[in-house]
C-alpha cells in the first residue's frame, strides 16, 4: 500500500455502534460492513484529510506499545474499507 | 376462469389470498400447505390463484389471473411454486416488520431463530430440533417486530431432498401424508411433534447454521455486531423500511445470544441443544 495515498470516505454510510464494534451500512447500495474497534478508528481518521502514512504515524503516537503492529492493522483496515467501497484511495500530488 | 370453484382462504402479515380449487383433491393440497396460516378477513389486499386439475393424466396447473405459474404432473412442484408465490406477496409490500429468511423453534422461554439462505441447512436443523424437544414455528420465514416478537410463517417443512437422503428423519409409514418427488419433500410438522401450539414468542437466540457434509460440529459464539451483519443478509424486506431497519434489527440482536453452528451430521447435536449446561440449556 502506498503511504502517500489519501483516503476519502463515502458519506452515504451510517454507523451502528455496538460495545467495541461497528456496523457501517448504506441504504443506497444495500450494503453493510463489519469493523472491529481498530478498523473503526482508521475509518474515523479517514475523514481527517490525512494520508495513509499520516494515519499510521498518528496511531503509533497514540498507541506506542503497539507500534510494531499498527502499520499492518491500518493497511488491513484500509484494504477492507476500500474493497467494500467505504473509502476511495487516491494519489496525492506532491 | 374463476367460477364454480371451492375456495380456500388464507393469509399472512396483512396479505390475504383466495385459492380457487377445481377439485376437492387440490383443495386438500391448499389446506395441506396453509393450514397453520393466520387468516384475517380485515386485510385489504387479496390475491387470487386458481389450481386446476385434470383427472386424466393427473395434470395440474396453477394460475394467477391469466398468468400460468405452473403446469405439470408434480404435486411437489406445484406446491413449491404456490408457496413461494404466497411468501413473495407477504414480503413484497410489508413495511411494518422485518421479514427474515429463517427457521424458528421454541422451548419453554427460549426461542431460537435460524437465519440463512437456501441450502444452508436451516430446514434440516429445524427438523432435528423439532424431533428433539423443540416446538415448530417455521423452517422458512419469520416477521420480527421491533421488540423482537417472532411472527412465524408456519408451513410444512420443506426439504429439498428425497426420502433416501441422510437428513430424512421420518419412518417409512409416514410417507402417505408427505408431498414428495425427486426435487424435494414437504413434511407436515405435526408428524415430528403432534403437540403443536401456535405461538408468537420473543427471540432469545440467533443461530446461523451451515451444513457441510463430513464437517465436525463447531459452535461459535458471535458478537452482536457480527450477528447483525449476518442477519442483514437474510433480511428480505429491508428496502421497505426506514434506514433499512438496521437500528431496530441491531437492538433485537443485542437482546439475544448469537451463535454460528457448522455441522455435518446429527451426531453431537444433543450435546449442544439438550445439555442443561450447554448454551441452549436452561441453567
Amino acid at each position: 500500500m502506498d503511504e502517500n495515498q489519501k483516503p476519502t470516505v463515502d458519506p452515504a454510510y451510517t454507523v451502528e455502534k455496538f460495545d467495541d464494534e461497528i456496523l457501517l451500512y448504506t441504504e443506497s447500495r444495500t450494503q453493510a460492513v463489519y469493523l472491529n474497534d481498530a478498523a473503526y478508528a482508521v475509518w474515523e481518521l479517514c475523514k481527517e484529510d490525512l494520508t495513509v502514512g499520516e494515519i499510521v504515524e498518528y496511531l503509533k503516537k497514540l498507541y506506542p506499545n503497539q507500534k510494531a503492529q499498527i502499520q499492518d492493522d491500518v493497511f488491513g483496515a484500509l484494504q477492507t474499507l476500500e474493497e467494500n467501497s467505504v473509502i476511495r484511495l487516491s494519489n496525492v500530488r506532491s | 376462469m374463476l367460477d364454480h370453484k371451492k375456495i380456500f382462504y388464507t393469509g399472512f402479515a396483512d396479505q390475504s389470498f383466495e385459492i380457487h380449487c377445481s377439485s376437492i383433491d387440490v383443495y386438500n393440497l391448499a389446506s395441506f400447505l396453509f393450514t397453520d396460516f393466520e387468516y384475517s378477513k380485515s386485510t385489504q389486499s387479496i390475491i387470487k390463484y386458481e389450481i386446476a386439475s385434470v383427472e386424466e393424466g393427473g395434470m395440474l396447473s396453477l394460475w394467477e389471473g391469466r398468468n400460468r405459474l405452473y403446469h405439470g404432473s408434480s404435486r411437489y412442484n406445484l406446491a413449491y411454486t404456490l408457496m413461494n408465490e404466497v411468501i413473495f406477496h407477504c414480503i413484497n409490500k410489508n413495511n411494518k416488520q422485518h421479514a427474515i429468511h429463517a427457521g424458528a423453534v421454541y422451548k419453554d422461554d427460549q426461542c431460537i431463530i435460524l437465519p440463512g439462505s437456501s441450502g444452508r441447512g436451516k430446514s434440516t436443523l429445524t427438523m432435528w430440533l423439532v424431533k428433539n424437544g423443540y416446538q415448530y414455528l417455521t423452517d422458512e420465514l419469520i416477521f420480527l417486530s421491533n421488540a423482537g416478537q417472532v411472527f412465524p410463517l408456519t408451513r410444512p417443512i420443506n426439504l429439498k431432498v428425497t426420502s433416501t437422503h441422510v437428513s430424512w428423519m421420518l419412518d417409512k409409514e409416514y410417507t402417505g401424508e408427505i408431498i414428495s418427488d425427486p426435487n424435494g419433500s414437504m413434511i407436515p410438522h405435526r408428524l415430528l411433534n403432534d403437540t403443536f401450539v401456535a405461538k408468537r414468542p420473543y427471540a432469545t437466540h440467533v443461530l446461523f447454521p451451515e451444513f457441510v457434509k463430513g464437517q465436525e460440529l463447531v459452535l461459535e459464539r458471535i458478537s452482536p455486531a457480527r450477528s447483525s451483519l449476518y442477519l442483514l443478509q437474510s433480511h428480505v424486506n429491508a428496502r421497505n423500511l426506514s434506514r433499512h431497519g438496521v437500528p431496530e434489527l441491531s437492538n433485537i440482536v443485542r437482546n439475544c445470544r448469537s451463535y454460528k453452528i457448522a455441522y455435518g451430521s446429527f451426531d453431537d447435536l444433543d450435546t449442544v441443544f439438550n445439555s442443561s449446561t450447554g448454551p441452549f440449556g436452561n441453567q
